[in-house]
């Protein structure tokens, strides 16, 4: 037996591995919590390295833009190189801010619009595979983030959080095949299911009969417990009726540039705090960066709440 | 040990690629599968009870970032491991085509296996996610020689200082 097991080591160590794996996978499946006791403990230890390649590609990032647009000053006019390129770092460094700002305020606009308390959070590191849709944020159970927790930025629903650790949390794209949203169509309050296929989206369980139309607003229901009511999910793209069964085939177009995801809004439960105030138009803002941004440009009560 | 740390590292690595700076390499929206090519060089080159727990390890670091299905990559990476090591009795593997082309014939491999289970399980399998799994597979593919010649460097590195 000892000789057998010697003899063939690779081959039972591979067998029993692949039981335990189909055994967490089955267990998985099974339960709606993930088993995975490794996670927590991972995703806390991985979140400063995510964290520091991601500020490092941002910053590569910023000194080719500056690099591109001293090249472009130079070629423009050669005798006020110095002083058009110190404008143009100027325009470029207030457009960056403007750009800021905007985002800001469309997010400060949104936790007006859902009413619960939100926390700002930034997208750290994306899903290990090209299968799945799932994104990791700069914050976790110390802001206040739960599992479950909706993700919303001012285009619609991101996901929601799946995962949580102290100082991070994974969270479930709607473009996830694991995900489902339950949904109505605006306009004529028809209801369904919002499945994930990637890149699209799919309005399942609609009846046949059901008015949908081309173009029609997805909007979320509000009944499963997670998302709020009325933030939108996507359009629909394309409405068949097949010859057979009961449903209609929906296909939604999330309108959330998920691969361009910078910043979120996650919901950690309760009333706002503070008046949601309109926030200013500010241009003066000093710094760059939107943690920084914040409570520098005085949107008040709101922006802390947010920052 | 020295070689178990070399591979921890190269894992650490390449799940930390991924889930960070590959995601902005404008290949669609498919990813090279980095932890897949440092599995098909355990099979290779380590055939032993650590190399099948490296892959299986390997594995379930994957599935701690991706997606929601716990178990997935574990048993697809050892999968991967287990057909290399089977294949690598039969077949003479050496060199940089050859590595190239079991890289791919295991993307290939872990596609089938990760479309098997999730039929067999949960049933939400897409084409798209298996066209982004082939691609994935294939850049790997052709970095295999690259990644290949870094390990060997830093095994004989270890090797020689120990």
């Amino acid at each position: 037996m000892i000789d057998f097991l010697r003899r063939y080591q690779v081959l039972v160590s591979s067998g029993t591995l692949l039981l335990i794996a189909t055994m967490l996978i089955s267990a998985n499946t099974r339960r709606e919590e993930r088993v995975d006791p490794l996670a927590r403990l991972v995703l806390d230890a991985i979140y400063p390295l995510q964290l520091a390649v991601n500020q490092v590609t941002g910053g590569v990032s910023d000194i080719w833009q500056g690099y591109v647009d001293l090249v472009g000053a130079r070629a423009e006019a050669e005798a006020l190189r110095a002083h058009v390129g110190v404008l143009k770092g100027e325009l470029t460094r207030l457009a960056e801010v403007e750009a800021a700002n905007r985002r800001l305020r469309q997010l400060l606009k949104l936790r007006r619009v859902v009413g619960e308390r939100l926390v700002a959070a930034r997208v750290i590191g994306w899903d290990a595979s090209a299968r799945d849709r799932t994104i990791t944020l700069d914050r976790g159970e110390q802001d206040g983030v739960v599992s479950g927790a909706a993700v919303l930025v001012p285009e619609g629903v991101v996901g929601h959080v799946f995962r949580v650790s102290r100082r991070a949390a994974r969270v479930l794209l709607i473009s996830d095949r694991n995900s489902g949203v339950d949904a109505i169509i605006q306009r004529s309050r028809v209801r369904g299911i919002v499945q994930g296929r990637q890149e699209t989206c799919d309005l399942k369980y609609v009846k046949r009969g059901a008015d949908v139309r081309q173009g029609d607003h997805v909007v979320t229901s509000g009944l499963d417990g997670i998302f709020p009511k009325g933030v939108l999910l996507g359009d629909v793209a394309q409405v068949k009726t097949p010859e057979l069964g009961m449903f209609q085939t929906i296909v939604v177009l999330p309108r959330v540039a998920f691969d361009q995801l910078e910043e979120v809004l996650v919901t950690t439960g309760g009333e706002p705090e503070g008046p949601a105030e309109e926030p200013p138009a500010s241009r003066d803002a000093p710094k760059l960066g939107w943690h920084s941004v914040l409570p520098e440009v005085g949107y008040g009560a709101a922006a802390r709440a947010l920052a | 040990m020295r070689i178990t740390f070399v591979i921890l590292a190269f894992g650490a690595g390449a799940i930390l690629l991924q889930t960070t700076l590959l995601h902005f390499v404008p290949i669609g929206s498919a990813m090279p599968d980095l932890v897949l090519v440092l599995c098909v060089y355990l099979g290779l080159h380590h055939q032993s009870v650590g190399g099948v727990l490296g892959a299986f390890s390997l594995g379930y670091f994957v599935d701690l970032f991706s997606g929601t299905d716990l178990g997935l990559n574990a048993f697809a990476m050892t999968s991967v491991f287990l057909m290399v090591y089977l294949l690598s009795r039969r077949l003479w593997i050496e060199g940089g085509l050859s590595n190239v082309v079991i890289v791919f014939a295991a993307a290939v491999g872990k596609t089938l296996t990760i479309a098997g289970l999730l039929a067999l399980f949960s049933g939400t399998l897409t084409a798209a996610s298996v066209r982004d799994d082939i691609l994935g597979g294939a850049v790997a593919a052709a970095v295999a020689p690259l990644v290949f010649g870094a390990l060997d460097r830093t095994s004989r590195r270890a090797r020689a200082s120990h």
